[in-house]
This record gives structure tokens, sequence and C-alpha cells, in this order.
């Protein structure tokens, strides 16, 4: 009897705490798939008729609505978010083995100065970034923001990916280098293989920093590279909120994540509880 | 030796044709492209249609490419672009708030005036540039549309509490919202009385002191703008203020601390508010049956209060300019299209009749096809010709007021605070603030 209250009183309260974290994307979903009128409904309805109006504002043109082409933007948002992924988990990947597995003189002070280099929030590097793309002609293009995201989210990932390979034996390594391997082939063939779990929530986690990021795509992009995040607040507006194709909007910004971790969920679970980051 | 030569000779014919292509397209007259950024809303809407017109008219010369950013994000992309002194945008949108803080980085339009023999204030009316002129008198920027901060009353519910005429004094403002304000046989509210006090954003608080002190004749700042004005410490204030609290604390309208001005919008279209100080261009949310429930019931007027102050009565008003970049190297092709959608009458009208400006030309504002579109150009007319116009946010330290006004009237509103002590506290630190003493 004692078991069965303990049990149910800790599925109530982390019912009650999913309940409570999902609550708003789900009031999200609700508003976009309401009418404009209900949306505006003071109390606020719970049981409506839904319709995709908001979603046919989106990808229709409807003079309602200031989004040009959701599809190009949806486009971009994947181009960058997908590629910046890519790319920092290349190097990440290689620059956590070497800060793992290599001795050298500064190596401390190297880790130290690449974790410091995230606690600088990104806007903060907003302008001299803005300056230096302008001159450079990577305002506004695949390439520039691609740069961007790669340069801010580097740090993390290395200390991430590095975690995880810290766990790994150095003897595998040994034994594989007794046998001809060369370093190169140790990384591929031993530690990705191993540390995939690891390297899998880095890189889920990378994707979602560039997929939500903002304040740099703000300050970086022009009409070419508009990407999602910015499209949804493109709808606060002096005359007033539209809240239908701002929420249909950010329900269609938030499938690629989830769909991303959907995939990648076996790999999270093992590799979030595998690894810790070791300071 | 013979597939030598052939290969030589090809080699010049291609290097030939590609000077002669590079020739011909440095040599032909580029059409010089013009960037304009605007906020996302109705002037993003009115635009793409006009663009398209003077890129025709201007083939070959001039092409305008355009850019909508949402509010929030304008201001501070502006500010990187004078900052860093690279003129992504040609054209600047300016609005009433950030006038003076962009003047500086805004090149005098005089000089195209003087070329084209325009008449700013005859186009215009002086009411509607007096914010838009720097130090030294000169305009930075022209309006394209005509806003301001008007009263919306509901006819219906003021005939049916027996309110005749439009309230002109405090008192009959408390009074009216009073009979106005609808209780609920449990308690709660269906309908306030009166609403335009808010103070859950920092850029809420400041307009809701301004519409009332405006109307009085008072105001935060001098005539100079350099200094908190001393009507801050005289009775006109403290009336306001005690006004404005004594409506919460009976709870005539809604909750301040968690209201906005969006929030007032969306409760006066679904009829839950009697009265407010609404943005002029949501009338049109207002005559809308696919978003408003009070459809045919709203009255528009400029709200009047017995003037009290050391300056004349005016409207709180926001509305769109646009200016030039002084580093922009198309200042010429920027000013066309300026020009073009400013000061052109046809084009004005033509935004205005499609519903998506309201228009900045007075001809426009008179025109009585436009009038009797637009139900709330009455009392815009009205404001932009004889009326006048200010807000206390329109100096460099314009942010640092709206703090200041955000955090004593929430202190007010909480409580915390007497409307005396908000009084002497609001001349001390804006008096602080302007002069540094």
């Amino acid at each position: 009897m004692k078991k069965i209250l303990k049990k149910s009183s800790i599925y109530t309260v982390l019912s009650i705490a999913v309940i409570i974290s999902i609550l708003p994307v789900l009031w999200i979903i609700m508003l976009s798939l309401k009418s404009p009128m209900e949306t505006m409904a003071l109390p606020p309805k719970l049981f409506f008729k839904p319709t995709l109006e908001s979603y046919r504002m989106l990808f229709g043109g409807n003079e309602t609505t200031n989004v040009v082409d959701l599809k190009m933007y949806l486009k971009n948002s994947f181009i960058v978010a997908f590629s910046s992924t890519l790319v920092t988990m290349l190097f990440a990947t290689l620059g956590a083995y070497s800060l793992s597995r290599f001795r050298f003189k500064g190596k401390n002070m190297i880790s130290i100065i690449i974790l410091a280099t995230r606690m600088l929030p990104p806007l903060a590097s907003a302008i001299p970034l803005f300056l230096i793309f302008q001159n450079a002609g990577l305002f506004d293009t695949h390439l520039g923001l691609l740069m961007a995201y790669t340069a801010i989210n580097i740090p993390f990932a290395i200390w991430m990916v590095r975690g995880f390979i810290d766990d790994v034996p150095v003897e595998i390594e040994e034994a594989a280098h007794v046998d001809g391997c060369s370093r190169f082939g140790m990384l591929w063939k031993i530690i990705i293989p191993v540390t995939t779990p690891g390297i899998a929530a880095s890189a889920a986690y990378t994707f979602i920093l560039a997929w939500n990021d903002f304040s740099l795509a703000m300050m970086l992009t022009s009409s070419n590279v508009k990407t999602m995040p910015q499209v949804v607040l493109s709808f606060l507006t002096p005359e007033g909120i539209e809240y239908g194709p701002m929420t249909a909007a950010a329900t269609i910004a938030l499938l690629p994540p989830i769909i991303f971790i959907i995939f990648a969920q076996k790999y999270l679970a093992r590799g979030l509880t595998m690894g810790a980051v070791k300071g | 030796m013979k597939s030598r030569k052939v290969n030589l000779a090809l080699a010049m014919l291609l290097v030939l044709v590609l000077v002669m292509a590079s020739a011909v397209s440095f040599g032909a007259p580029k059409e010089k492209v013009v960037k304009i950024i605007t906020s996302t809303g109705s002037l993003a809407k009115a635009l793409p249609e006009q663009i398209k017109a003077f890129n025709e008219l201007h083939k070959g010369e001039y092409r305008i490419e355009a850019e909508a950013e949402s509010l929030n994000s304008l201001l501070p992309k502006l500010m990187t672009q004078f900052i860093t002194k690279v003129p992504t945008y040609d054209i600047i949108p300016v609005d009433g708030k950030w006038s003076r803080r962009l003047e500086k980085y805004l090149y005098p339009l005089e000089p195209f005036f003087k070329k084209d023999k325009i008449n700013a204030n005859e186009i215009f009316g002086e009411k509607a540039l007096a914010g838009r002129r720097n130090n030294k008198k000169q305009l930075t920027s022209l309006p394209v549309s005509s806003s301001a901060f008007i009263l919306f009353y509901r006819t219906d519910l003021l005939k049916e509490a027996g309110i005749t005429k439009l309230p002109q004094t405090l008192p009959e403002y408390l009074e009216a919202a009073r009979k106005l304000t609808k209780r609920s046989a449990n308690g709660g509210v269906e309908v306030y009385g009166i609403g335009g006090f808010r103070a859950m954003g920092t850029a809420d608080a400041a307009p809701a002191l301004a519409y009332f002190l405006q109307a009085r004749g008072a105001r935060v700042l001098n005539s100079k703008k350099n200094d908190a004005s001393p009507d801050l410490k005289k009775p006109v204030t403290l009336e306001v203020l005690e006004f404005m609290n004594t409506v919460v604390k009976e709870g005539l309208c809604p909750n301040p601390l968690s209201w906005d001005q969006y929030s007032d919008r969306q409760a006066f279209s679904q009829g839950k508010l009697a009265m407010s100080v609404i943005f002029s261009p949501i009338a049109g949310v207002m005559e809308d049956p696919k978003q408003s429930k009070v459809v045919g019931k709203v009255g528009y007027a400029i709200l009047k209060c017995d003037p009290a102050g050391s300056e004349k009565p005016a409207a709180y008003s926001s509305g769109w300019g646009l200016g030039i970049d002084k580093n922009s190297p198309n200042k010429e092709a920027a000013w066309e299209f300026i020009k073009f959608i400013t000061a052109n009458e046809k084009i004005q009208k033509e935004m205005a009749m499609s519903g998506k400006n309201d228009p900045a030309v007075l001809s426009v504002l008179n025109d009585p096809e436009y009038a009797a579109k637009i139900k709330s150009v009455g009392p815009v007319r009205e404001i932009m010709t004889s009326y006048g116009m200010d807000m206390p946010q329109d100096v460099e330290q314009g942010t640092e007021i709206e703090m200041i006004i955000h955090e004593e009237l929430q202190l007010m509103w909480s409580g915390r605070k007497a409307p005396k002590e908000v009084a002497n506290a609001l001349y001390d630190r804006i008096h602080k603030l302007m002069t540094g003493k």
C-alpha cells in the first residue's frame, strides 16, 4: 500500500511537471488553429472549431500577412542550422580529441579560453561581426551565418565531446597503436564509434542553438537569408500582434528540432547519461 | 605547331569577347539599387505596390528593394548601421519616438526641398513636422503616415449609461468610468469603464501618463526638451496621477501592471472596454467583423481634458516618417523615392484608400472620399492641423525617461508610493537625467 502511494504521488508530481512544461507549447498550437476572432477572445476559448486559416496565410501569401515566402525562410533555417551543425561537430570532434589525448604546453589555458568565449553573449559580438561581414561580403549570406554559428557553438561542442572522449580508456588506443593504427585511424575507427551517443547529443544541442538563434540572424542578415525565428517575430507590428500567423509560424518552427531529436533519441538517452563535462 | 596557333587564336578571341562583355557592362549605366527597411505591419503591406510603380517609372535609373523587420528589432538594426557607419539601408524609417535620437545620423532634407521647390509645411502641416526637425530646424524625415492616440469609445454603452457628451474634465472621466463599468454577479468585471492605463512594459507607461497630462496642457519635459517640465511639480500633474490611481483602485480599468497596449486593443475589440486611448490605425480592426465584436459601435475623438498646464493641450502621437542615412551613397535616389511616397497626393490617397496606411498629406486627410471610408480621420485630421501632438520620449534620453515613468507608475499602482511622491520623484529623476545635476 505504501509502495502504491509512493509511486502514485511520484507519477502525479511528474505529470504536473510535464503539463506545466508542455502547456505553453499546447497553447501556441491551439492559438494557431483558431480563427482571428477566437484568437482575440476574452476570456480565451478552450473549445473551438479548428481552422487552418493561419497556416494558409503563411503559405498562400495572403494580403493579411507580411510573410513573403515561408518556404524560403524554412529553407534558410535548414541550410544554416544543418550545415553549421556538421561543420561544428567536425571541428569540435577534432579539437576535443586533441585536448583529450595530446599533451602540449598551454593545454589547460587553451581549454579555459575556449570555454571562456562561450561566456560572451552572441549579441556582444554582433557589431564587430557585422563590420567584418560587410567588408568581407559575407553579410546576408548563408556562408556568413554558418560561420557565425559555427564560431559561437564550437567552444561548447568541444567541451561536451571532450568529456565523452575522456571516458574512453586510453588503453584501447594504445592497443590499436601497437597493431599499426594511425592517429586518424584511432579517431575514426575507435573513438567516434564509441562516443557516437555523446557526439549525437552535442550535435542535437548545437542544432537547436543554431535553429533557434535570433540575435545574430537579425544583425547579420537582410532579406535573402532571413530565418524562422525572425519570421515569427515579424508578426509583432505597430498595429498589433497577429497571433494566428505568429503561432502558426512558431508551430512550424518547432517541428524540425523535435523531429531531429526523435531520430537522435536513442543516442541522446545514452549520450546524456554517459559522459559529464569534466572540468 | 598548327594546333598551338589555333589554340592561341581561340584564347585571344575568348579574352576579346570577355573584355567586350565587361566593357558593355561597365560602360552601360547601372541601375542604382536603393534599399529601404520598414517595420512589419500596415506600412510594409502598403509599400510593395508603390515600389513596383516607382521601379517601373524609374527603370534603368533606380530600383528600390524593400525589407520589413519586426518593430522590436528595427531600432537595434538601425543603430548597428549608424554606429558602424555602414549604410546597409539607404532609406530609414523614423518613428516619432526616435526622431531626435536618430537626427544626427540622418541627412537634412532642406537641399532637396530647394531643388524640387517643395514646401513641406503646406503639404503636411507644421504640427505634423514639429518633431522631425533637428536643432537647426532642418527636417530629417518626412512623414509617410499620420497616426495619433485618440479616444475610442462605445457609442452604445455611453448611450445606455445616459452619457450624452464625452467627458471634458478628470472628475467627468471618473464619473463616466464608474457608470460604464459593468460588474457580474460573482464580482468580476464584464466591461471596464476606461482603459489606456498600462505599465506592463517599459514603453507602455510613458504614453499612459502623457495622454491625460498633455490633454491638460502639461508636459513631462519643458518646451526646450532639455529639462523636466515645471508642470510636474504643479497641481495639474498631481491631479492626473490621483485620477489614474483612483481609477485603478476602484477597479474601473484592467490591472495596469499586467496590461499593455495590445491588451487594450484586444479587450476593446472584444467589447470589454467602454473607453480607451488607442492608436488611431486600429480603427480598421474595430470595424473589421473578422476581428471585432464592436463593429459600428465605436466613436472616435480627441482625448480632451480641462487645460491647466503651462503649454497648449496636445495629443500623444507616433507616426512613421522616412529619412536618409547620411552615409548613404544613394541620397538622390533615396530622396526621389521618399518624395514619391510621402509628398505625392495620388500615391498617399491610393495607400490610404486601400486601408493600409493613414495618410500624412493634408489634402488626403481633408478628402471627403477618404473621410467617408475611415471613421477615425476626423480627430486625426484635427490633431495634425490645429490641435497638435507631442511625446515625452522624443529626446536622446527617451529610453531612460520611459524607464523612470514606468518605475514610478508601477510603484504608485502597486500601492508603494502615493501620487504626490510619484510626482516629486518624476521631476527629480528626470531633472537629474536631463541636466546631470
